[in-house]
């Protein structure tokens, strides 16, 4: 088996049939999880802020922090593996909310609503998500079965 | 059963503005400085007490709404769109303040969402309570309750 | 051979929702034809046949609860499942709904998965990835 961990701002695609993708500490973060069964290709993005526009700088030292550069880099890197948007499954973990002195800035629902803009406008399916509530989850995707667990605690539950 | 308040028209507002079209609006104490005509939209309701619901923008905004709605960019479709856009949203917004104010128990009816196109409306007879939220163009849009007397 | 699907409703922002909802649902879809109100369904029910009809309640000249009533009333097509779209309502109202022939009820706004979830279950077409 090989563990191929996606750190904040990460993106990571693989092939490799014996891979797989993890990503640990999702709190109000999101992990974007695509997989192509076809060609049994996977990716993984982990990301944190939901738009680039306050800090180009940062968005092009690293895209995948922002859920607008990173979700096209994710899909970018799967096409550059050989799949193909039509054969894509995309499912997402993360988004919690947690106490901020700021009532009313709640990054993990502006992530989910980014990310839900993002993939209405590019007409793709979310197929199932795990978002929300106050819980740190781990996302795990099996690039040779696809399978998407879910890690919450020592709860763990498939995608 | 309390009376509504401002803070309830906002968080019913913002929660529909991001489920519906994905904006994230923040709440303005400041009113709407209108410049240039607006567009206005409302819709009658009848619960155990009945009275309308009134969603005040501009047509930049409402176009905003149309191209994230229907997922375009913005452009002439989103423009041709705006004004049905705000119509839906203030059905959706019908719905969700019956449900959230008069709750799922009590039998409620939304109308049908009218729109029109030119100056700003003058206040509600019995305006109960409004909100203005920005959407992050900075455009307003003002959500009115005109509700009647308890019965 | 795919599905031909009516979506009614009097916002034409809901009909383009809904429409580009249905394209995300991996569903093979032959058509998806709009009617604005309840009589313009019905009148477009008799010209052809539909797989399913998605239809709000809350329209002009005839509602969705009396489309239901009077589809559920006809011999040909009380055989059409109709799934409703409409604003969050009354409990008393969804059951209504659904008795008088409604075979499920998703709200606005709703999430296009939800969406793909009511379909499938109703006509037990498997899903597929995006179109």
């Amino acid at each position: 088996m090989n563990l191929v961990t996606i750190g904040i701002g990460g993106i990571e695609v693989s092939a490799d049939r014996g891979a797989v993708l993890i990503t640990h500490g999702l709190g109000s973060c999101i992990a974007v999880i695509a997989y192509d069964a076809r060609r049994k290709i996977g990716g993984m993005l982990h990301f944190q802020l939901p738009t680039s526009s306050l800090s180009p700088d940062r968005a092009a030292e690293s895209p995948g922090t922002f859920a607008d550069t990173g979700i096209p880099l994710l899909f970018e890197r799967m096409y550059a593996l050989g799949s193909r948007k039509a054969d894509i499954v995309v499912k997402a973990a993360g988004g919690g909310n947690f106490h901020n002195d700021n009532g009313t800035f709640d990054i993990g629902r502006r992530n989910h609503t980014m990310m839900r803009k993002i993939f209405w406008k590019a007409q793709v399916l979310v197929a199932a998500e795990d978002v929300g509530g106050s819980k740190s989850r781990t996302a795990r995707l099996f690039v040779d079965t696809g399978q998407v667990t879910i890690q919450s605690g020592s709860e763990v539950m498939p995608l | 059963m309390p009376e509504p308040t401002p803070a309830l028209l906002t968080d019913i507002l913002g929660q529909v503005l991001q489920e519906s079209a994905f904006i994230f609006a923040e709440p303005d104490d400041e009113p709407a400085a209108w410049q240039g005509p607006v567009l206005t939209a409302r819709i009658a309701f009848e619960s155990t007490r009945g009275g309308t619901l009134r969603l005040v923008t501009t047509p930049a905004a409402s176009a905003e709404i149309a191209a994230n709605m229907l997922g375009i960019d913005p452009g002439q479709e989103a423009d041709e769109n705006g004004r049905a856009a705000v119509a839906e949203l203030l059905n959706v917004l019908g719905g969700a303040f019956l449900t959230r104010y008069f709750g799922t128990a009590v039998p409620s009816q939304l109308g049908l969402p009218s729109t029109e196109l030119g100056d700003p409306p003058p206040p509600a007879r019995r305006r109960c309570c409004a909100t203005t939220v920005r959407l992050e163009s900075g455009a307003p849009v003002v959500m009115e309750l005109d509700l009647e007397e308890g019965r | 051979m795919g599905l031909d699907l009516l979506v009614v409703d009097d916002s034409p922002v809901t009909r383009k929702m809904v429409r580009r909802a249905l394209s995300l649902c991996g569903l093979e879809v032959t058509e998806v034809i709009e009617a604005a109100d309840g009589a313009e369904a019905l009148e477009k029910l008799g010209q052809r046949h539909v797989d399913l009809v998605l239809a709000d309640i809350n329209m002009p000249v005839m509602n969705g609860i009396e489309l239901v009533e009077r589809m559920s009333r006809d011999p040909e097509l009380c055989t059409v499942p109709v799934v409703i779209v409409a604003t969050p309502m009354s409990q008393d109202r969804v059951e209504f709904v659904l008795d008088k022939g409604a075979r499920a009820y998703l709200a606005k706004p709703f999430r296009p998965e939800a969406l793909r979830d009511v379909v499938v279950q109703i006509l037990g077409t498997p899903g597929g990835p995006n179109a």
